[in-house]
């Protein structure tokens, strides 16, 4: 029996899951979720689901009367109208407040069916054995209980007609018998790293910075859910640019000035150091109000770009958010620059983010093309 | 399940309770006691006491509920006892000695109503193994047809639950189908009734023309009175798409009919106990209270943690105002009753006496309440219930009033009578607190279309329009055709509010719904469609 209602119980969590996965994307709108480890767990809310029966309205709609007990007097206020519920509702229905938990990677799930995965390419020479998940090859020699009973009869009927013997009873010999394997499989290993850069000058407030690591907590989260072998590099910039952790990243609160060069060529150094462009799929997501120091700044960014970093990486993903005092114009210094417009094929992915709904449309527009 | 017999300790109790309740005049079946923990009781509640039924998520669902309810400590559960001979009660293994008393005298007063109330009687007694091999079966159904396909067809099924008839249970309804009406058609139609003269020239003068196109008439009129199918009004609708969907939609596999008959018993199985719901949880609590307090099975030590059990289950007079309990409604009737019988409160003399204060002191030590309500016990239900015992005197002392919307939208008690609150109580009760639905008509527009009728004004109350929609969809899976309903909708004035009512039909397509809400001489004013 008991198994009779756990089946039930995970039947109606299947369902139910099923539903509440739509509202994940609720929960991905929440900031306190950002730099939470991965495998810590969401709490979504979730409904409850009810069959539908021919059954009288609630009283409101023109329903019928309740009777009560107390002491009352006729004409008395039980409830206003403000406060919604009539009182023989009340005490009926089940908490509403029942959670399910979410793994932050489901979450990330639900991401990918909207998103393409960056087509990381197989650079690097180490190649990583794997095994397919389904039996799909044959092979003379198993454990019998993954024989392949029509091969092995069709082999013993092959050997059975061409001896002359035949009977009319087919018996298999060891000879005839064959199993189902797995295949072996040699995939490339994929390197790819990713280098997650923020502008933390004063000019960000506190809402766009918010948005930028919501923005890049997601991304990150998704990528490192789909690629084992994925590497995070964390840089944050003023003035000067520096590495920070992750935990950092996320927390940092600075100000001061604006220079783009500087993060660009904090990245180019680490880049170059650490990971060599030929083994490694190298990502750009970089986050600021593009309100740049001055121009020569600017002109400083494209030269780095040009010679240090275009050649050598997969994509560059910026993206520039809006705040009262207005947007910078980087974003359209960019545009100009490397004539984004007419380029759809070109390695710099831009977007604009002017409200809290945005990220998700943000995520699109860098991710959506699978670069 | 790891269900235990009761401990020793328990069991001498329950001998002692069971020999005095016997002398009492309760007349259970035999009880088999077994204790369980709060994991297997929860597992029992979803699935109301049986041990095994057909699979379906919502008893997952309801199980999940329970379970965080009982972490929650919003919810105490006492006991579950099933209606069958032997008589099946289960007790919650951390409960306490005193609480188990308690809880089997409340068993032995239901598992009495089981066996001698009328509406029990015909329910079947050994319905555990019964709801077993039902879902035996369905197991089998989802082996052959498929997971998905059964568990549509169940959710389909577990959505017709209020369209049976609790009150057929003692009439032998016996329902008209399709081929009957097909069979009756193959004798061709009737030969006008000529008059036997023996005479061919007194023939010819009484049996003239004009008396056979009179008869003419009357047998085409006739026939186009038989030619509605049903005759009459049928309320059991599941009974009726069982009899005749396979004659109108050839795509109804057997197994769905086969479904939906057990469906069906299961449904009457617990219409009696929807049907009599508050004079078997009065009875239930009016005897623990009488042993354990009258009788001193709670010991002078447990008189008050009893006292605090037995108001939590039973509050008799709220402190605040507040909606009805049920049950304590049906305890303080009980006694009321007894009262009456017992002081001779009732007939005519009474009713015709004017002096309140003689009315007051009347006690003519009749001492007849014991075997009164032991009569009530046995042939009333709730609706006879409410209807014949409760009086304006009931209604003062157990300070009663009826609430409702008033014009502002604001919850008011609105009447302290005793025909409101009577009236609220059986539109509350009757058919089980369901909207009435009966079918009309299975050939509507002799398209072999099927319309459902709502009886409106029995309460006046409006149907959850976007529900009964879902299940007319579901109807219309069975029945292969486009399926109507005849209802009211409210008409709103130009601020919004609710002007009145007005005859409307909701029809189901196959791809939307479709509203037609008619004026007073019954052509169509508005006509509205809606996509699924």
């Amino acid at each position: 029996m008991t198994g009779s209602i756990e089946r039930d119980k995970q039947r109606f969590l299947d369902i139910t899951r099923q539903k509440t996965r739509k509202r994940l994307k609720e929960a991905m709108k929440k900031g306190e979720l950002i730099g939470k480890k991965d495998g810590k767990k969401v709490k979504v809310p979730y409904d409850y689901i009810e069959l539908p029966r021919i059954r009288y309205g609630s009283p409101g709609q023109g329903g019928g009367d309740g009777v009560g007990q107390g002491d009352a007097e006729e004409g008395d206020v039980l409830a206003d109208p403000q406060e919604g519920d009539e009182p023989g509702q009340a005490g009926n229905q089940p908490g509403e407040h029942l959670y399910e938990d979410f793994d932050l990677s489901e979450i990330a799930k639900e991401l990918a069916k909207e998103l393409e995965l960056p087509r990381i390419e197989p650079k690097g020479k180490r190649l990583i054995y794997s095994t397919s998940e389904k039996l799909k090859t044959i092979n003379t020699v198993g454990p019998p209980g993954r024989l392949h009973k029509k091969r092995t009869f069709k082999n013993a009927l092959k050997r059975n007609l061409a001896s002359r013997t035949h009977t009319g009873f087919v018996v298999p010999i060891r000879a005839d018998k064959r199993y189902r394997t797995f295949k072996p499989e040699y995939i490339p290993e994929m390197n790819a790293v990713i280098f997650y850069m923020m502008d933390i000058s004063g000019s960000m407030g506190e809402e766009q910075k918010l948005w930028s690591r919501t923005l890049e907590f997601w991304i990150d989260l998704w990528l490192s859910d789909n690629y084992k072998n994925l590497e995070s590099r964390y840089i944050v910039h003023e003035t000067h640019a520096w590495e920070v952790t992750r935990e950092d990243f996320f927390y940092t609160r600075e100000s001061g000035g604006t220079m783009i060069s500087s993060v660009f060529k904090k990245q180019a150094e680490i880049m170059h150091n650490d990971y060599n462009p030929e083994e490694w799929n190298i990502y750009l997501i970089y986050c600021s109000d593009g309100d740049n120091w001055n121009d020569d700044d600017t002109r400083e960014t494209f030269r780095i770009m040009d010679e240090h970093i275009l050649p050598y990486v997969n994509m560059i993903g910026y993206a520039q958010t809006t705040s009262r005092y207005g947007s910078g114009n980087f974003l359209k210094e960019l545009t100009k620059h490397y004539n984004l417009d007419d380029d759809p094929d070109s390695k710099i992915l831009t977007t604009k983010i002017e409200s809290h709904e945005d990220i998700m449309k943000a995520m699109k527009d860098l991710f959506g093309k699978g670069k | 399940m790891n269900a235990e017999p009761i401990t020793p300790e328990i069991e001498v109790e329950r001998q002692k309770i069971e020999k005095r309740a016997k002398e009492l005049g309760l007349d259970p079946f035999d009880t088999v006691f077994h204790m369980v923990d709060y994991k297997d009781m929860i597992q029992l509640m979803c699935y109301t006491g049986f041990p095994r039924r057909i699979n379906h998520w919502s008893y997952g669902m309801h199980s999940i509920i329970y379970e965080n309810q009982y972490r929650y400590g919003l919810m105490k559960v006492y006991e579950l006892v099933i209606n069958s001979d032997p008589a099946h009660a289960y007790l919650l293994k951390n409960n306490n000695l005193l609480e188990q008393k308690f809880v089997i005298g409340h068993v032995y007063a239901h598992v009495d109503f089981f066996k001698n109330n009328l509406w029990f009687k015909p329910t079947n007694r050994n319905m555990v193994s019964e709801m077993a091999w039902h879902a035996e079966r369905a197991d089998k159904m989802r082996k052959m047809y498929g997971d998905e396909e059964v568990e549509k067809f169940v959710d389909i099924c577990m959505s017709l639950d209020t369209l049976i008839d609790p009150y057929s249970l003692f009439y032998n309804t016996e329902f008209e189908s399709i081929s009957d009406r097909v069979k009756e058609t193959m004798k061709g139609r009737e030969q006008p009734r000529l008059i036997k003269t023996g005479n061919p020239f007194l023939d010819r003068l009484v049996n003239n023309n004009e008396y056979r196109r009179k008869e003419m008439r009357r047998i085409l009129k006739e026939e186009k009175a038989r030619r509605k199918f049903p005759r009459k009004l049928q309320k059991d609708v599941v009974k009726f798409l069982i009899d005749n969907a396979k004659y109108m939609n050839h795509n109804l596999e057997t197994w769905k009919v086969d479904m939906l008959e057990m469906f069906r018993d299961e449904f009457y199985y617990f219409a009696p106990q929807r049907l009599t719901k508050i004079m078997n949880e009065g009875w239930a609590s009016y005897w623990h209270y009488k042993l354990m307090a009258e009788e001193g099975f709670a010991g002078n030590d447990g008189i008050f943690e009893f006292a605090k059990i037995h108001s939590g289950v039973v509050p008799l007079d709220r402190q605040q105002p507040g909606p009805i309990n049920p049950y304590s409604l049906g305890l303080q009737l009980y006694r009321w009753i007894e009262h009456r019988w017992d002081t001779g409160k009732h007939g005519l003399d009474y009713d015709k006496c004017d002096s309140l204060e003689k009315k007051l002191n009347w006690d003519t030590r009749d001492m007849k309440g014991r075997e009164k309500i032991f009569q009530v016990r046995k042939y009333y239900n709730d609706l006879l219930f409410l209807s014949e015992f409760m009086d304006q005197d009931f209604v003062d002392e157990h300070k009663l009033w009826t609430y409702g919307y008033d014009e502002f939208g604001r919850v008011i008690v609105k009447s302290k009578d005793v025909e409101p609150v009577r009236q609220a109580l059986v539109n509350s009760i009757y058919n089980g607190g369901e909207p009435l639905v009966y079918v009309k008509d299975g050939n509507f527009n002799n398209k072999g279309e099927l319309l459902l009728y709502h009886d409106f004004d029995f309460t006046g109350k409006m149907l959850d329009i976007e529900k009964t929609l879902k299940v007319m969809r579901n109807i219309r899976s069975i029945w292969g055709r486009d399926v109507s309903i005849e209802t009211k909708l409210p008409i709103q004035d130009k601020d919004g509010d609710i002007a009145g009512y007005a005859d409307a039909r909701l029809m189901c397509t196959e791809k939307s719904y479709v509203f037609y809400i008619f004026d007073e001489d019954g052509d169509v004013v508005e006509e509205r469609e809606v996509e699924w």
